[in-house]
């Protein structure tokens, strides 16, 4: 399940990742960034409710990283939990992204 | 009275709407005694949409019924004074309709109702009294259709999910041939890699890729991809195929991550990418070199068992960022004769029985533990899995790999023959010359084009190896010790067999003058073929008249420990063993070497 908002400024779009972040949630990630009619300065994910990430969740957030601007973009990753948090170090996506 | 409507058949006539050329999909026929027709008709004809036909008894709807359009939606409205025997009469009819798309009403009269309830337990949908209003059997008629036509949306939809399914499939098992064609190129029956790779919905992503190096050496590449199927194929193959053709041509292993990166980085879409991790095993100096991208740790279980060492992820997976900010970071480990190391995907770690533990990295190590006196520890470890997940289906994404450490002498005696190919080009004759200076000496090996050139002509393939080491032997002993001035002293015990290293990267780094000359004289013809190599440096050369066995490159007597341990030191007497003749002219900055080889 995946839900976004826009700050008061329309600066910062905040996408909220719920349950499993998988293939599933391919879509709605997408139009979660996509739809919202503007593009705005900085992105950030938050992970609070997210229970688990697989592969091709990693691939998700590689193309939120493409249209946030590629090696330039600074995405925010936040409230990850052990799990998601292994598996984005596994994977040293803590070099693509902040991830906190 | 029955009997003799069942004999006019000849008299049956299809009626329908013929007035109009409409092609309609929805069909009502009738089944009943004229004068009930004959009163429905008032109600039906006015749905002109309809195309209706009717039959006045059901041995004759029977004989009939092949001639009705299957595809069309068809409500059936029988008159139940038509069920002599209703329980036979009703499956005849019921097996009839079974393959089409309909709905059974019953024109009920005078019937109770249990007449009409077992009927409908037989199979009929629905009754309509006839003396009730016909507005209601036209509404009837009507709810039937649409539900019979949604479920008609529906069925075509299962249709058409069905072919795109068979179709999937099929470009599966088709992608799969390719890929295991791609993939096992070598098919080498290599003793001491033993894995576990599940068989997975035809592909579950995961790739092992493993070959022999030209200069001896074993690679071997675990991959896992994002998604699985033909998104895995689409990404597995460019890299099976860079793979090998970077390991013929003799390229280490850190230049093929870098190919297979930058491969995978050009090709794939950008949520597209392998983790991966990969080992490559130097038999002559006993050491490994591992490189984790992406899986999870790699783990060398040495053969005492009391250790363990983990290689840890320490880069991105393969195809995410360019080679530009894609520095490798290779780890080197010394090995003894049976030390093991593993590679494995996320998917044993990850599967989790029906209590919900995950495998988890722990258990595996204390596994790893209680099976390291086995032969054959993956059997264990799979027994193991089974009973942890309660011999549940087997998880469909485990890939699991292990690799053991052999006398140099073990290894060699495994590897395949190679069968001259057909088809070669004699006679041949050229010379080719390269000099390297500085900027290249820092990031390129030339050896590999050399090579490349001289296995254009098949029958030289089994010399691959032989002559990797010759080349590379004189190139790098021109390198390090004429160039760059290293003395081998440095490599005389396993720490400084690091500090060499070290200090060869520093001096690489700083040279900025001087050059390499490699040349090739090739001949050959049915026979057999002659090589000249020789390998010229810019530096000051140095007094052979040292060279003898048990001596270094630089003069010095080798008495040292690692002349004992075979640490270093042997570079000469190793290619003066496989050539007919080494020689150093000049002032010993000018290696030649003769071979002539002979073509089975």
């Amino acid at each position: 399940m995946i839900s976004s908002s826009l700050s008061d400024n329309n600066n910062e779009l905040v996408i909220n990742v719920e349950g499993r972040f998988d293939f599933n949630a391919h879509m709605q990630f997408r139009s979660a960034y996509e739809d919202i009619g503007l593009q705005p300065q900085n992105f950030s994910v938050d992970m609070a409710q997210a229970t688990y990430l697989d592969s091709s969740a990693l691939g998700m957030l590689l193309l939120l990283r493409d249209y946030a601007g590629g090696d330039a973009a600074e995405i925010k990753i936040n409230n990850c939990n052990d799990d998601v948090k292994k598996i984005l170090q596994v994977s040293n996506f803590t070099r693509l992204f902040v991830i906190d | 009275m029955k009997s003799k409507r069942s004999t006019s058949v000849a008299n049956l006539s299809l009626v329908s709407n013929n007035d109009t050329q409409v092609q309609s999909h929805e069909r009502v026929v009738i089944i009943a005694q004229p004068e009930v027709v004959k009163s429905l008709e008032l109600s039906i004809f006015l749905r002109e949409f309809i195309d209706i036909s009717y039959s006045d008894d059901i041995h004759s709807f029977l004989l009939k019924y092949h001639s009705i359009n299957n595809q069309q939606r068809q409500l059936v409205l029988l008159d139940a004074n038509l069920l002599i025997h209703p329980t036979k009469d009703l499956c005849l009819l019921l097996g009839q309709l079974a393959s089409s798309n309909y709905a059974l009403v019953l024109l009920v009269s005078h019937h109770g109702n249990d007449f009409i309830a077992t009927c409908m337990a037989l199979g009929a949908d629905d009754f309509f009294c006839l003396n009730a209003s016909f507005v209601l059997l036209d509404a009837k008629i009507s709810a039937h259709f649409r539900r019979l036509q949604s479920m008609n949306v529906g069925l075509t939809q299962l249709q058409e999910y069905s072919k795109h399914t068979a179709q999937a499939l099929h470009e599966q098992s088709l992608a799969k041939a390719v890929f295991d064609r791609v993939t096992d190129k070598y098919d080498y029956d290599l003793s001491l890699i033993d894995a576990w790779l599940s068989p997975a919905a035809i592909f579950n992503g995961d790739i092992l890729l493993k070959a022999i190096m030209p200069n001896g050496g074993l690679i071997v590449l675990l991959g896992d991809f994002t998604g699985h199927g033909l998104t895995a194929a689409i990404g597995a193959m460019p890299l099976a195929s860079s793979f090998y053709a970077m390991v013929d041509k003799g390229f280490s292993m850190g230049d093929i991550i870098h190919e297979l990166n930058d491969k995978l980085y050009d090709l794939l879409p950008s949520n597209i990418f392998c983790c991966a991790a990969a080992v490559q095993f130097d038999f002559s100096r006993a050491t490994v070199d591992v490189w984790n991208g992406g899986l999870p740790d790699v783990v060398i279980q040495r053969h005492n068992n009391v250790d363990f060492e983990t290689v840890v992820s320490s880069q991105l997976p393969l195809g995410v960022v360019s080679n530009s900010t894609y520095p490798l970071e290779i780890s080197r480990l010394s090995m003894s004769v049976n030390d093991r190391v593993w590679l494995l995907s996320d998917g044993l770690l990850e599967a989790s029985n029906a209590q919900g533990h995950s495998f988890g990295a722990d258990r595996f190590l204390a596994i790893l533990k209680q099976s390291s006196h086995l032969a054959s520890p993956i059997e264990f470890i799979k027994r193991q899995f089974a009973s942890f997940n309660n011999h549940a289906a087997q998880a469909d994404d485990v890939s699991l790999v292990q690799i053991s450490m052999l006398p140099e002498i073990d290894f060699l005696a495994l590897q395949p023959s190679l069968n001259r190919s057909q088809g070669a080009v004699f006679p041949s004759a050229w010379c080719l010359s390269l000099t390297v200076y500085p900027a290249s000496l820092k990031y390129s090996d030339p050896i590999p084009q050399l090579l490349h050139q001289l296995m254009e002509l098949p029958a030289m393939r089994p010399y691959n190896h032989c002559l990797f080491t010759v080349f590379t032997e004189l190139y790098n002993n021109a390198l390090d010790h004429g160039l760059l001035g290293l003395v081998s002293e440095l490599k005389s015990d396993l720490m400084g067999f690091e500090h060499f290293y070290a200090r060869r990267k520093q001096a690489l780094a700083a040279l900025d003058s001087g050059w390499v000359k490699l040349s090739v004289e090739f001949t050959a013809d049915q026979e057999g073929a002659t090589i000249q190599l020789d390998v010229e440096d810019s530096g000051a050369g140095f007094d052979r008249s040292h060279l003898k066995a048990g001596h270094n490159l630089d003069g010095s007597e080798d008495l040292s420990f690692a002349h004992k341990t075979r640490i270093h030191g042997r570079g000469i007497a190793l290619v003066d063993s496989l050539c007919d003749r080494l020689d150093y002219l000049g002032c010993g900055n000018h290696a030649q070497a003769f071979m002539s080889l002979r073509f089975q």
